[in-house]
């Protein structure tokens, strides 16, 4: 071999091993990296912070969506869209943009993002679910209340579009990465506020993987998970409702296709989640099958994607905190309450209505008070639709007993076994909240103890109660003013997601052309849709109009 | 000289470490929380028999199974449930002994058929031992079925982790095909203990 050859090979062989080494730097740099948008205003964590959810753990890969396929869906499959009109975004599903934001490129409230494996991932968070918007007239301002129903977003429409898009042939990146292009060219044109995090448009690396990898990818994750839900129909849930226990079933692989048709229908109202102080130690859930707020939120964090080994811990306990109690429900408007009723409906009220629901503000009743707030009401009593009730099978509560297993690493610890006992517990001076601040920080997450099988729906406590419209546990009455009527007074059919408010009878505007056009139909006398129930002289059904009125006005202030 | 001692202390070291390694992750016990133990119903019902090296699986092979079988092999919906009597809040069915042999196990004692009345359906021992025998048999019984599984629900560590893939789960194959014939003939030679060997049971039960 000649000393050129020689020379020749050494050089070869040295820019090889350099060029392995920098890509094997790369490689480990790039899966490893896991950073979540941070936000310093926890109202902000609270409408975008990420759960944990876009990431994986070994073999998982994780439910974030990448951010350029997430944008570039709606502008791929308009025709799937509710309004068929690209341009929007996920509007059309209900979801908030707030002002200022593009909704071709910017998330909605309740949609967070992460990068992890090198890509910025988005997926959904606490407030997607629990974040509403009111307005005063049609032509009226939009409020957005953190913490209220998500009165408007169609969560089944929703699972729809990204199951339809998923099964669609052109969910394939000859046709993704052109349209990602042109979304990327369109953003750098378009003049949006730089005060946000923002990802970057795909590198040539990236363009590579999802080329032949990161497209098919999704689309293999969306299937299958969707393809596990397959056995829920999701058009019967409509804006602001949720079919939240058929989805474990799934989680923790039930064999569907036996299951009883009752347990099926289990759709209810999204909750409002201020004021958790107060509801540590009732019983959570429609259904009261939970006294634990942690085992609640956590339960709640798996619809956000975020698994015992995925969660993020602290940005959790973050958002948990911040509704602990300072989260509190807007007033309502002052001056259309009539004072002169207040004093009068109050006295009602407490005949009626307090002994299971509790004082106007936290923490809505007293130790030694006798009570029922926060205690289950059995079916035969409240006689309301018992779908919701029947979904949560007894076989459920059960299997969530091997959910957070293995967590914490030291359950048995004399420490750890005190927490999943004092979870349960109301608290009532600020050392009872200190002891369980210091339990939890060291316990928590802690495998399920306190899921159960009821035979009712629990007594809610009533705080911010006029935008927790329509009202019973599936959203089948739409005011105050119907829900103080016998059953065949409220209305059989009315039109939910339209976010126009009526102060008069306390609920969304539910008739007329507006609604019709921009809200959802739900027909009561579809199974789960039930109306009957919560009526009969207990219910304050048989008071009289004046009194009714009375009621109403003292209720507005809750 | 001097470095082959060095050399020759340093693999001893090594070797040790590796024994010490592989003892921790199969052998090592440790006992049943108080609140099982000292508890005279818990004990009956969640506490061991000793036979979790021998009879039992591993305890996350136990969790994922239904998870992943289900769905096929389980005669409705509920995991364990649709077949076992299971108390609300426990981690696990009647008659399950969750005991740490290296790794957390389960081993499965005498109250798993002889149940005292809880007011709710009899356990299926025939359904458990054939869901046994059928999951073992399914194609998808691999170590990467399974632990993508226990992704979803747990961090093992790198060692659990290879110990899974390589030993578990792989034994834990055999291990449902044998306690499925057991499960269905309990008492006859070679299947379910009739005496207790490690623990004994408080009588009244």
């Amino acid at each position: 071999m000649t000393f050129t050859a020689r020379r020749w090979l050494t050089w070869i062989g040295g820019v090889t091993v350099v060029f392995l080494a920098i890509a094997a730097i790369y490689a480990a740099v790039r899966l490893t990296d896991d950073t979540a948008v941070a936000y310093d205003d926890v109202r902000d964590h609270f409408k975008y912070g990420s759960t944990g959810g876009e990431r994986g753990w070994k073999r998982q890969l994780g439910f974030g969506v990448p951010y350029w396929i997430w944008v570039a869906m709606p502008e791929l499959f308009p025709d799937l869209l509710p309004e068929h009109k690209t341009g929007q975004g996920y509007t059309s599903f209900g979801m908030i943009y707030e002002d200022g934001k593009d909704p071709r490129f910017d998330l909605p409230i309740g949609m967070s993002m992460r990068r992890t494996m090198g890509i910025d991932r988005v997926y959904f968070t606490c407030s997607v679910c629990h974040t509403g918007t009111y307005r005063d007239g049609a032509n009226g301002a939009r409020h957005i209340v953190l913490g209220m129903p998500a009165n408007t977003f169609n969560f089944g429409r929703l699972a729809q579009f990204l199951s339809g898009s998923a099964k669609d042939w052109r969910f394939q990146s000859s046709y993704m990465l052109p349209k990602i292009a042109e979304l990327a060219d369109a953003r750098s044109r378009a003049a949006l506020p730089a005060a946000q995090y923002r990802p970057s448009t795909m590198g040539a690396i990236d363009r590579l993987a999802f080329q032949y990898v990161g497209v098919s990818l999704m689309r293999d994750q969306l299937i299958s998970l969707l393809g596990r839900l397959d056995f829920i129909d999701f058009g019967k849930w409509g804006p602001g409702r949720v079919d939240t226990f058929d989805p474990p079933k799934a989680l923790l692989g039930f064999r569907m296709d036996t299951a009883h048709a009752e347990e099926l229908n289990g759709v209810a109202d999204f909750p409002s989640v201020w004021n958790q102080k107060a509801r540590k130690g009732m019983w959570l859930h429609w259904d009261g099958n939970n006294c634990s707020v942690d085992e609640r939120n956590l339960s709640a964090g798996f619809g956000t994607g975020a698994t015992p080994a995925t969660i993020d811990r602290d940005a959790v306990k973050r958002i948990a905190d911040w509704l602990w109690e300072p989260a509190q429900p807007p007033p309502f408007p002052a001056d259309r309450v009539r004072q002169d009723r207040l004093n009068r409906g109050e006295t009602i009220y407490r005949e009626y209505c307090q002994t299971c629901h509790g004082t106007a503000k936290a923490p809505f009743r007293q130790p030694g008070d006798g009570t029922k707030v926060g205690q289950v009401t059995p079916l035969e009593s409240v006689k309301t639709d018992r779908h919701r009730l029947d979904t949560y099978t007894p076989e459920l509560a059960r299997a969530q007993g091997s959910l957070y297993a293995g967590y914490p690493a030291d359950a048995d610890s004399a420490q750890c076994r005190e927490y999943v006992e004092d979870v349960c517990r109301p608290v009532q001076t600020d050392a009872d909240v200190q002891r369980y601040r210091a339990l939890r920080d060291r316990c928590y997450p802690a495998r399920f103890q306190h899921f159960r099988k009821t035979n009712g729906y629990s007594n809610m406590p009533l705080d911010g109660l006029w935008l927790r419209a329509p009202y019973l546990h599936n959203g089948s009455v739409p005011t105050l003013r119907a829900l103080l009527d016998p059953q065949p007074m409220r209305p059989a059919v009315f039109y939910i997601g339209y976010d126009v408010y009526d102060f008069d009878n306390v609920g969304f505007v539910t008739a007329g052309p507006e609604a019709e056009k921009r809200g959802w139909r739900l027909d009561t006398s579809m199974p789960g849709n039930g109306n009957g129930g919560h009526e009969g002289r207990e219910y304050g059904t048989q008071l009289s109009r004046d009194d009714k009125d009375s009621l109403i006005e003292y209720l507005k202030g809750f | 000289m001097r470095a082959r001692a060095v050399l020759a202390i340093a693999a001893i070291v090594v070797l040790l470490g590796l024994a010490w390694l592989l003892w921790s992750t199969l052998y090592r016990q440790r006992p049943q929380p108080a609140s099982i133990t000292s508890d005279r119903d818990a004990n009956f019902l969640y506490g061991s028999i000793g036979n979790e090296s021998d009879q039992g699986l591993p305890y996350w092979v136990a969790v994922v199974l239904p998870r992943v079988f289900g769905e096929r092999y389980l005669p409705g919906p509920g995991g364990y449930a649709a077949l076992l009597q299971w108390d609300e809040g426990q981690e696990l069915p009647v008659g399950f002994a969750k005991k740490r042999v290296g790794v957390d196990r389960v081993g499965f004692n005498c109250a798993l058929c002889h149940t005292p009345d809880h007011g709710m359906r009899k356990s299926d021992i025939k359904g458990l031992a054939e869901f046994f025998s059928k999951s073992a048999s399914d194609a998808r019984f691999n170590a990467d079925t399974i632990l993508t599984e226990i992704d979803l629900a747990y961090r093992l560590s790198v060692v659990d982790r290879l110990v899974y893939r390589y030993v578990l789960i792989p034994a834990s194959r055999e291990r449902l095909l044998a306690l499925g014939r057991q499960l269905t003939s309990p008492h006859a030679a070679g299947g379910w203990p009739r005496s207790t060997p490690s623990t004994p049971f408080p009588a009244g039960h």
